[in-house]
């Protein structure tokens, strides 16, 4: 019985695990995480970063002589996936940032990924050498056994024989992700195009000056490989079936919540905007996140969202300002644990939320060094909305925004999370009695 | 590019936007035209800015240009007839000419008129959040987001670049579809939907257990990385102020990558070559 899987949430303590990254004060951009993913075992943990790079931590075995340190997560590999271009043609810059990662499932000792920039999708093999180099820095080049107190530098080997695969030149603003290997949905704000270059969806018009939606997120269904959904910036989910047309331009259902009068503001649009939208694992239900909610959709019910869970409504009232400043336009990702049972996401101030379905209980939790001691419990967080507030509580004018939590991962099938900070990593499990 | 008076100036612009923005948020005072028509400058203000980034982003752009559709709409209905041109901006804000030039053109009358209008109803000049308002006639805010949807189209339009990292060959490896332009696929779309045939459509969940994604890493050659001399001799990594932290960052790429880079300068170099040649005429 795997420890933790399917708890619930109140009886799950969450403790900080590991953190990746420095804690200097100022960050270098190129070091901002932009993707979190957990291969398909939980054994392995890829981070994407704006400069382009992708790490792959690996769970060490658990050892039998500490069981309450469960398997610590180390760097595997570490490679450049993806390198700033120019178009020439039109003086644009292609940004490296690794928008998204999706693995595929393992079969053999090799793993696969798939990243993707702005522009290309890449599929990378990564494998390690039959080699490992003995004695390394104990013998020369000659072969000669060396002193060891004469050795005054460290040499690193290749740690693995990673190759970039071949680049498969169909870009997308978010990646690809198919249960189907071959078949990856390139995806960009107008259209969804397969591996061979053939347009699924395209909802551009003819005339750009009427453009009034763009698609934000796309995903294949886990099981039925001829299904996915796609989100747009109005709010509305659309399911598509690429057996009915090559161009799924009717969707097979049509997901929307009518508005809520009393709720409507200048903003109404823009924070119904879908950022991330996720099967679950079981196929069944897709959630959305849009600027202030998760909602979680049956696939049979198309009029109404089956659960909304508020993230931060106290930003309802400050939504003037946080376009001002446009964070209304942040997109946080939102993330299913292996039951299905509990949701995730992010917020500001490095909080991010949990959702219980079943009890309908949530918490918020914090990723920061202050509560990094290792196998620390963390202590639920809590913002004042108004009037007195309490010790330990945070009021909505103190919170930092710009310490925002956009990605986060959930371990395939353990309590395990990775929270992405801005440039850190924070892992987290619950606790072990 | 900004000259520095006008950097001055619009940073006190958006410090004014910045408080009105908390006073929209907080004060329950703000009559509601005036409240819209805050929203309307910071989206006006928005899209130019955007029009002025070398990469502006489509997502935002039309989020924006649709709040300003629907603020258009409403003041339309309200007023019964297109809005006009009317007054709101103190006689000493030459600095504003600066955002006519980068191609919105927004109709900035010197001096305060007495001209009826149908937006809100601006007194005193005294009031700092009356004066630091733009109010712009309709037309010119179709026609500011027509223009900046128009340039959208040019940057979004899909035509594959040409791959600069190299894999394992030599040769720079091309898209398969090199040189495919959108209306070409919708042809082909419209009469080809035995296109999909070509699909293995399949419902198991096995399907990858068929597919040797292997094979496709078959022609590269990992020789290199089987010598053990292969890298050369690394600084140790710096040791990071917190022992719990792993100082990944520091951990120099691979030879891939070098290798990557050192192919890119070399194709830069010769395409400079190329373009020195027939400038010089040889």
């Amino acid at each position: 019985l795997l420890a933790g899987f399917g708890n619930l949430m109140q009886d799950v303590l969450w403790c900080f695990g590991q953190v990746k990254g420095t804690a200097d004060i100022g960050v270098t951009e190129a070091d901002i995480i932009s993707t979190v993913e957990f291969n398909h075992t939980g054994e392995l943990l890829a981070t994407g970063d704006k400069g382009g790079r992708v790490v792959i931590f690996q769970r060490e075995q658990e050892s039998k002589q500490q069981p309450q340190r469960r398997g610590e997560y180390n760097v595997y590999s570490t490679f450049q996936s993806h390198e700033p271009e120019f178009d020439y043609l039109k003086s644009l810059e292609i940004e490296e940032k690794i928008n998204k990662i999706r693995w595929l499932p393992q079969h053999n000792a090799a793993c696969f990924l798939l990243s993707t920039n702005d522009k290309t999708v890449k599929l990378w093999k990564v494998s390690e050498r039959d080699k490992r180099p003995e004695g390394y820095n104990l013998k020369d080049e000659d072969g000669r056994l060396r002193d060891p107190s004469m050795i005054t530098t460290l040499r690193v080997s290749a740690a693995c024989g990673q190759r970039p695969g071949r680049s498969r030149c169909s870009c997308g603003t978010h990646g690809p992700r198919s249960e189907q290997g071959r078949r990856w949905a390139r995806l960009d704000q107008f259209l969804c195009r397969c591996r061979r270059s053939i347009y699924i969806v395209d909802i551009k018009p003819a005339n750009m000056e009427e453009l009034t939606e763009v698609i934000t997120a796309a995903e294949f269904h886990p099981h039925q490989c001829n299904a996915f959904v796609y989100s747009s910036s109005k709010g509305t989910i659309r399911l598509c079936d690429m057996r009915a047309a090559a161009l799924c331009d009717r969707h097979a259902k049509f997901f929307e919540e009518p508005e809520d009068p009393s709720n409507r503001s200048f903003f109404s649009e823009i924070i119904s905007s879908i950022s991330d939208v996720k099967f679950s694992h079981s196929g069944r239900y897709i959630m959305t996140r849009d600027y202030l909610t998760v909602k979680v959709w049956d696939l049979n019910m198309e009029n109404r969202p089956m659960e909304t869970y508020q993230v931060h409504d106290y930003l309802r009232s400050k939504l003037c300002s946080l376009y001002e400043n446009d964070c209304i336009f942040d997109k946080f990702e939102c993330v299913w644990n292996g039951s299905d049972s509990v949701i995730m996401t992010g917020s500001y101030n490095n909080f991010f939320r949990m959702f219980d379905r079943n009890t309908k209980r949530d918490v918020t939790l914090e990723a920061s060094r202050e509560n990094s001691k290792p196998r620390a419990v963390l202590k639920p967080r809590k913002v004042c909305v108004g009037g007195k507030r309490r010790k330990d509580e945070i009021s909505v004018d103190s919170l930092d925004f710009s310490k925002k939590i956009l990605h986060t991962a959930w371990h395939p099938s353990e309590n395990i999370i990775a929270v992405a900070a801005t440039n850190n990593l924070y892992i987290f499990q619950d606790k072990v009695n | 590019m900004l000259g520095r008076g006008l950097k001055r100036k619009l940073s006190d612009y958006e410090e004014n936007v910045a408080g009105l923005s908390s006073a929209f948020d907080s004060s329950r005072n703000l009559p509601y035209p005036l409240k819209r028509q805050l929203v309307l400058n910071m989206c006006l203000t928005k899209l130019q800015t955007y029009k002025m980034l070398v990469e502006p982003n489509l997502h935002r752009s039309v989020l924006i240009a649709n709040t300003v559709r629907q603020i258009q709409e409403e003041m339309r209905q309200e007023s019964g007839q297109p809005i006009n041109v009317c007054t709101g901006i103190t006689p000493s804000s030459p600095s504003y000419t600066g955002l006519e030039s980068s191609g919105i053109s927004l109709q900035l009358p010197s001096g305060i008129s007495q001209q009826e209008s149908n937006c809100c109803d601006l007194r005193s000049a005294e009031d700092p959040i009356e004066n630091s308002l733009l109010i712009v006639s309709d037309d010119d805010m179709s026609s500011a987001i027509s223009s900046i949807l128009k340039d959208l189209d040019f940057v979004e339009d899909i035509s594959p670049p040409t791959c600069l990292v190299p894999t394992g060959d030599d040769q720079p490896k091309f898209p398969e579809n090199t040189g495919l332009k959108l209306e070409d696929d919708r042809q082909d779309l419209k009469g080809a939907e035995c296109v999909f045939g070509s699909f293995e459509i399949s419902n198991s969940t096995s399907y990858l257990k068929d597919l040797a994604i292997d094979d496709i890493f078959e022609d590269i050659d990992t020789s290199m990385y089987d010598s053990d001399f292969c890298c050369p001799p690394l600084m140790p990594p710096r040791v990071p102020p917190v022992a719990a932290e792993e100082p990944l960052k520091t951990f120099p790429s691979c030879n891939s990558s070098s290798a990557s880079n050192i192919q890119i300068c070399r194709t830069d170099l010769s395409e400079l070559d190329h373009i020195m040649e027939i400038l010089v005429g040889s």
